[in-house]
């Protein structure tokens, strides 16, 4: 199976608004594709019809020949995603969330630990295992939001703009983590305004406005 | 590789070693508790309350004739359960196990069958305890013997678990599914007040055949039918692996926030979690178009039909609301007897909560009400304008819902209620729509000056119960009106005088708490 994700002429409105306009796109894993456009062309409802969370209006989408659909385990299994800010267990350390991420993927406990911290590690974050989410900043939040993201295998990586609060260093850092991921097989999709992404990326998908919202 | 159940039992424990282990502090402090308040409070409590109801009265509680009554009371349990599972179900884990776990390729199912069957026995265990209470104190005066309690309160067990059940069946039903069957189980409660036999349709309403002294196989029929359910949840693969994990955690994660606003005592914060959204629907309706007197009407109607379920929950709560009130108006002033506060206080309050939660999505004009009052002293419109067009919505919405009511109670066959008594009613609805004014009107801010020390002979503190106060003033008021109205036993035109001066007394508050004097006008040329 060389395709992983087909959409033909995929669309999303609710009521008279029009969130997605008429959008065809093929990718292959493994890639690295940049999703861009300016705000309101529909980046993220792409990712969430991709994901599963919204249903389309028009057309088909495809994941490995299937639509993507939450009930599936097997979906489940293959496509991770982080649109919005994930829930954090507030009283639990950031090495103990992302060791439970990993248990419950099947890694046994003292390799969870170590994976986690590994994880922390790659992401420029190691010092902060030991804290609790309160503790953070905006940019390392979203540092560890990648982490837990990162914590799970993946066939599909869908990102909403994962660059958010990130300084230029740590932007670098994050494409070489998604490249690295690539390197593995997997296709990342991720919604992307800043330029270094864009031009390190395998293949940019631009959205444009609907001709009915202009 | 592990099994799916290792995986799991191995993320719990994690969970369970860091975040949602209670203590054995926690545990046997709250046994403790809940051994200390039952033994010394509860338990005392039911026993005088038991010797002093009037063994005639509770005979007549228990007769065949209240049996429609308490299957309907059922009914309208069952349809609010089915209603509360879609606000907030039995499926719950907390936000970061639920984006976790169910994320997973783990069989949902397997994830939230143990959460969910724990949520619906505490559902029974704690409609079994309010049961026990109540039926303890009726017991006390002979109406029925032990056997009989003790098949009550099983039945209240069972009930409890069939009500947890249809909240589940809330959390996981389309809207339209949902809205279907809360209809049919509102016709089959209708059609039981008519013809006896439709009770056996409604969901536990067997029990209204066991109250009333009937043969004790309604017990196994609700404990077959709620083991059933329970069985269902657990055997069927779709129940709960098609609950979609958006709806999970999204009431995961409000209950999560409401908590720690409660916590906070952000009460109003906590209930604003719960207000639905509007829905994309009359953008194009012109809202300066036709007499100005009436727009106010207009974009109410429209904000009301934006919103149709928090529309359709007032079209619910607040006939509901008059119902029980007027259901409990006749035992008010003359007729007034000691034994009958037991059916009529307890009547009248929940009328009063029913109500007042009614109104809450009626008066939600109100809540732009103080910009227009600033808007009025800024650009020289009329406040009191103001006020008239934002009070038309509310008052005419909540008359109509009110008189339906309790005229539905009135036409009753054998209702002892009369015409009069649709009076009272309305007569609580004007102060439960004052108290929201008020609550509209007055800052969210907890003043200052409350968190200072109260304190009284005996060196007892009041602060807290000044916060508390200011917490739930808007239900407080409108049960304080009510009980004026069922337990003082004076005459009717005292407590319209009583009623009508609260009424004003909570208006005028209401207004002055906004800074804008009733005089305010244009600003003048200096």
């Amino acid at each position: 199976m060389t395709a992983s994700v087909i959409c033909r002429g995929l669309g999303v409105s609710a009521e008279e608004a029009v969130l997605l306009p008429e959008t065809s796109l093929t990718a292959e894993k493994p890639a690295l594709i940049a999703l861009t456009g300016a705000n309101g062309t529909g980046k993220t409802t792409l990712l969430k019809t991709l994901a599963g969370r919204q249903l389309p209006s028009i057309g088909e989408c495809l994941i490995n020949g299937r639509p993507p659909y939450e009930f599936d385990p097997a979906f489940r299994a293959a496509a991770a995603s982080l649109i919005d800010t994930p829930p954090m267990a507030r009283d639990m350390t950031l090495c103990e969330q992302l060791a439970l991420v990993r248990v419950s993927w099947g890694e046994d406990e003292a390799a969870a630990f170590t994976g986690a911290e590994q994880t922390l590690e790659q992401l420029t974050i190691a010092e902060l295992g030991e804290r609790f989410p309160y503790e953070l900043s905006a940019g390392q939040l979203q540092l560890f939001a990648l982490a837990l993201t990162l914590s799970r295998p993946f066939e599909l990586l869908l990102l909403d703009e994962p660059e958010r609060h990130l300084d230029t260093d740590r932007v670098q850092r994050l494409i070489s983590l998604l490249q690295q991921r690539v390197a593995f097989g997997a296709l990342i999709i991720t919604a992307t305004h800043r330029a270094e992404i864009i031009s390190q990326a395998d293949q940019q998908i631009a959205l444009n406005r609907s001709p009915a919202a202009e | 590789m592990s099994t799916p159940a290792q995986r799991l039992k191995a993320a719990r424990g994690i969970h369970l070693g860091r975040e949602g282990a209670p203590t054995a502090g926690d545990r046997w402090f709250s046994l403790y508790l809940i051994g200390f308040v039952t033994a010394f409070y509860i338990l005392p409590v039911v026993y005088v309350v038991g010797d002093f109801l009037d063994p005639d009265f509770a005979l007549q509680l228990t007769q065949p004739q209240s049996e429609p009554v308490i299957t309907a009371a059922l009914t309208l349990l069952a349809v609010a359960a089915l209603w509360t599972g879609r606000i907030q179900g039995p499926v719950l884990l907390t936000p970061f196990l639920a984006h976790t776990l169910l994320g997973t390729d783990i069989p949902r199912r397997r994830v939230l069958l143990l959460p969910t069957l724990k949520a619906v026995a505490c559902v029974g265990m704690a409609a079994a305890g309010l049961a026990a209470v109540g039926l303890f104190a009726l017991t006390l005066t002979g109406v029925w013997d032990w056997d009989r309690f003790g098949l009550l309160v099983a039945a209240a067990f069972a009930g409890g678990v069939q009500l947890a059940l249809l909240a589940f069946l809330g959390q996981r039903l389309s809207l339209r599914a949902l809205l279907f069957s809360a209809v049919v189980i509102s016709a089959a409660g209708a059609l039981g007040l008519v013809f006896s036999e439709m009770r056996l349709a409604t969901p536990a309403g067997w029990s209204g055949l066991l109250w009333t002294g009937g043969a004790a196989w309604p017990v196994a029929a609700l404990a077959l039918t709620a083991a059933a359910g329970v069985i269902l949840i657990a055997a069927i693969p779709a129940a709960l692996d098609r609950l979609p994990a958006a709806r999970v955690l999204n009431q995961s994660r409000r209950i999560s926030e409401a908590r720690l606003f409660t916590s906070t005592g952000s009460i109003n914060d906590a209930v604003e979690l719960f207000r639905s959204k509007p829905a994309h629907r009359f953008h194009r309706v012109p809202v300066t178009a036709g007499p100005a007197a009436l727009s106010g009407l207009r974009q109410d109607l429209i904000s009301a039909l934006r919103s149709p379920l928090s529309l359709l929950g007032a079209a619910v709560l607040v006939p509901a609301g008059a119902a029980l009130l007027t259901l409990a108006a006749p035992a008010a002033g003359e007729s007034f007897q000691d034994s009958n506060l037991l059916a009529t206080v307890p009547l009248g309050v929940a009328g009063a909560v029913l109500l007042f939660l009614g109104t809450g999505s009626l008066s939600e004009g109100w809540r732009q009400l103080k910009n227009e009052f600033d808007a009025a002293a800024l650009f020289g419109w009329s406040s009191a304008g103001a006020l008239g067009r934002r009070l038309l919505w509310p008052v005419l919405t909540s008359g109509v819902l009110t008189t339906a009511g309790a005229a539905g109670v009135v036409v009753l066959p054998g209702s002892a209620a009369q015409w009069k008594e649709p009076a009272w009613t309305l007569a609580v609805t004007a102060a439960a729509l004052a108290a929201r004014f008020f609550q509209s009107m007055r800052s969210r801010n907890i003043p200052v000056e409350f968190l200072a020390p109260t304190v009284i002979p005996g060196r007892v503190d009041l602060s807290a119960v000044k916060i508390l106060l200011w917490l739930g003033d808007g239900i407080i008021i409108t049960v304080t009106a009510v009980l004026a109205v069922v337990v003082l036993p004076l005459q009717p035109s005292t407590l319209v005088g009583v009623l009508g001066a609260l009424i004003l007394t909570v208006m005028i508050w209401g207004w002055a708490r906004t800074g804008v004097q009733m005089t305010a006008g244009p600003p003048r040329p200096v």
